[in-house]
């Protein structure tokens, strides 16, 4: 088992440097070349002088070879600003203060603040309409997808497969347009838009709703089809023929024996989509305006604040990477012919 | 008489005729209604594309361009479908009818950019699917066939492209590269390949072993002659199911790219950007068509290419599931 664990983790610590050298190039290497256009340059406002970018520059420790700076930071990532570069950037003033302006993802260009900052205010909102739509999806799928299995060819069964093709060909941010217009426009049901922080419960469910509704719904439509055919292939195997022949009742052989052994595929699916949505549920949050992480890269990509940008790929990277391995992990626990491989 | 007809003949006469996969699978897919239906509207989107010109001189209002008539005076909002077509559809000039409205707050003509943001989802799904295909069966042959480390590489590979949030870095990457057709193209293919990929690696896998490769190489069949004359003719089947479900894929990943505001440049017409005229202001509360046109045209595009690969997987493997 630890040896499985050191060897996913290496693996993990791979994908993450190769996003950071992706990201890397892409806003170092190919920006310049591409747009003529250098972090420096918009980092040091509108109109600056050749002396101001200049400045700016060797500020930001620009004026280095990129082997020099990308290796820089990849040592913030892991350890955070160093002492040399906090007074460079915060001449005078307290850690505290300096941990404000400049943090292991550097410094915004469009806001006065360090990203990593800019990251945990926004973190909450993708957080709070990950978990709301993920409760949501659960609840709504696997019984649909059990039942479907039960009864293959049914009317029910047919119902469910025409959502689900639907549900699987509807752009997530149009079908949240369409609820926005009838449930909360037209009926007044829910609010249009914003996000009310968990302090006060009941608006912040309020306003999750819709969107976790429509979030939900898309992702119930592939959960629904991988419960169903899972069921359909576990109930017809040899052990559910067996609980059956020792009277077994049928709840019973559906829940303990069928569904137990059809859950693996879905847990896999449930944990790599939840670090896929938490990275930023970019069309939703933008659709409804909900200030998370993937509003957050939306607003830093359209102001070329290109520091959160890359702040945010990378926080997303790591954090589906680490969702990967947890995956990993439950697995190994559920099925131990797993850890073989 | 083609060979189905001619089988229902012989059938009559109480012979059986043997058929080929081919024809066993045309014979299914002529009675699967879905697909059929699928592949009409597919063929209709394309005229429609292909019409744009003809719309253009029709209405009067070339692409891409505002038209004071397309603004209502006193509300500021989009004009609506049908507005002054009073005197009957082709009048031509400022004065034109617009059919389906205008499409944004500029007042250009809906249809016109309908039109030609079909091309644009219909140039994006099938190039990109065709660089993807082209990828995902050179790594994934490559994988199956080799085997070894080279597999594991691929393979890993594979599973990190996987793992990466598409939009994120499709964002971050058109900031660096610039709004352009390639780029949204090539950003697509990228993200798509490693799915058919895997399918194609499966498929040689397990046919790589098996008695008539084999028997080539006992003949003296050298590895290119067994990849392209007997492995690859194999992997048509899942080659056109998948490409079907890729067009549908790419067309999506376009339109919420252009949703978004990133990847294609302003002068490209877009059913993702229509879709997004829509939302500042809350214009769409006022005028629900804007988004309405562009977005059910969208969805029974994916839909359709969604489904006319269903239709193709259940028709070359029947044993096969069908999506669900």
């Amino acid at each position: 088992m630890v040896r499985f664990l050191i060897r996913r983790l290496l693996g993990g610590i791979f994908v993450v440097l190769v996003v950071t050298l992706a990201v890397f190039v892409l806003f170092g290497p190919v920006l310049r070349w591409n747009s003529n256009i250098s972090p420096a340059r918009l980092y040091a406002g509108k109109n600056p002088s050749p002396e101001q970018i200049e400045r700016v520059s060797a500020l930001l420790g620009l004026d280095k070879p990129y082997y020099v700076q990308y290796g820089y930071t990849l040592k913030r990532l892991v350890l955070g600003p160093s002492q040399e570069e906090r007074e460079r950037v915060c001449p005078g003033s307290t850690a505290a203060e300096c941990d404000e302006l400049l943090g292991r993802f550097g410094s915004s260009f469009a806001k006065q603040r360090s990203v990593d900052s800019l990251i945990w205010t926004h973190f909450p909102v993708t957080l709070s309409l990950t978990f709301v739509a993920a409760i949501l999806w659960l609840l709504i799928s696997i019984p649909i997808g059990i039942i479907s299995a039960i009864r293959p060819r049914s009317i029910f069964d047919r119902v469910t497969i025409v959502f689900v093709l639907i549900g699987q060909s509807l752009p997530v941010y149009y079908f949240g347009l369409l609820a926005l217009y009838f449930l909360a426009y037209r009926l007044g049901w829910f609010p249009l838009s914003g996000y009310e922080p968990l302090s006060n419960p009941g608006q912040w469910l309020y306003h999750l709703l819709l969107p976790g509704l429509v979030l939900a719904l898309q992702f119930a439509a592939i959960y629904v089809r991988i419960t169903r055919s899972q069921m359909l292939d576990t109930l017809s195997e040899d052990y559910v023929r067996t609980a059956r022949a020792k009277g077994a009742g049928e709840t019973r052989v559906i829940v303990r024996h069928a569904f137990r052994n059809a859950m693996l595929p879905i847990v896999t699916m449930f944990g790599l989509d939840l670090g896929l949505l938490l990275g930023g549920a970019i069309l939703i949050e933008v659709t409804f305006g909900l200030q998370g992480l993937g509003w957050l890269a939306v607003q830093a990509a359209q102001r070329l604040d290109v520091p959160t940008t890359a702040g945010i790929v990378l926080f997303s990277a790591i954090i589906i990477v680490a969702a990967n391995i947890v995956v990993d992990i439950v697995n190994a626990t559920l099925d131990p012919r797993i850890r073989l491989e | 008489m083609s060979t189905v007809e001619q089988f229902e003949d012989m059938k009559t006469e109480g012979m059986v005729l043997a058929r080929t996969p081919r024809q066993l699978a045309f014979a299914r897919l002529r009675r699967d209604y879905v697909a059929l239906a699928s592949l009409v509207f597919i063929i209709l989107l394309v005229l429609f594309a292909l019409a744009g010109p003809l719309f253009e001189s029709w209405t009067g209002h070339p692409v891409n361009k505002s038209n004071s008539t397309g603004v209502d005076d006193y509300t500021l909002l989009p004009v609506g479908p049908l507005h002054g077509c009073a005197n009957g559809l082709a009048s031509v000039g400022e004065r034109a009818c617009f059919v389906l409205g205008a499409s944004n707050n500029l007042g250009y003509d809906m249809l016109v950019q309908l039109s030609f943001g079909a091309r644009t989802s219909l140039i994006i799904g099938i190039v990109a699917t065709f660089l993807t295909m082209v990828v995902a069966l050179l790594l994934g042959v490559i994988a199956g066939y080799v085997g070894g480390w080279t597999d594991t590489v691929i393979a890993r590979l594979m599973d990190i492209v996987a793992a990466f949030p598409f939009l994120l870095f499709a964002i971050a990457a058109s900031v660096a590269f610039g709004a352009s057709l390639w780029f949204v193209i090539l950003i697509i293919a990228l993200f798509s390949w490693f799915y058919p990929g895997r399918i194609f690696r499966g498929e040689v896998l397990s046919l790589r072993n098996r008695e008539f490769v084999t028997a080539a190489r006992m003949l003296g069949a050298s590895n290119s002659r067994i990849v392209f004359r007997h492995l690859m003719p194999q992997l048509i089947g899942p080659l056109t199911v998948y490409a079907s479900l890729s067009v549908a894929g790419a067309i999506a990943a376009e339109a919420a790219l252009s949703y978004l505001g990133f990847g294609l440049p302003l002068e490209i017409p877009s059913w993702g950007r229509m879709i997004s005229d829509a939302v500042p202001g809350g214009l769409y509360i006022n005028a629900p068509f804007l988004m309405v046109f562009p977005g059910t045209l969208l969805v029974f595009t994916v839909l359709a290419f969604n489904l006319l690969g269903d239709g193709l997987r259940d028709a070359l493997d029947p044993r096969g599931g069908t999506i669900l």
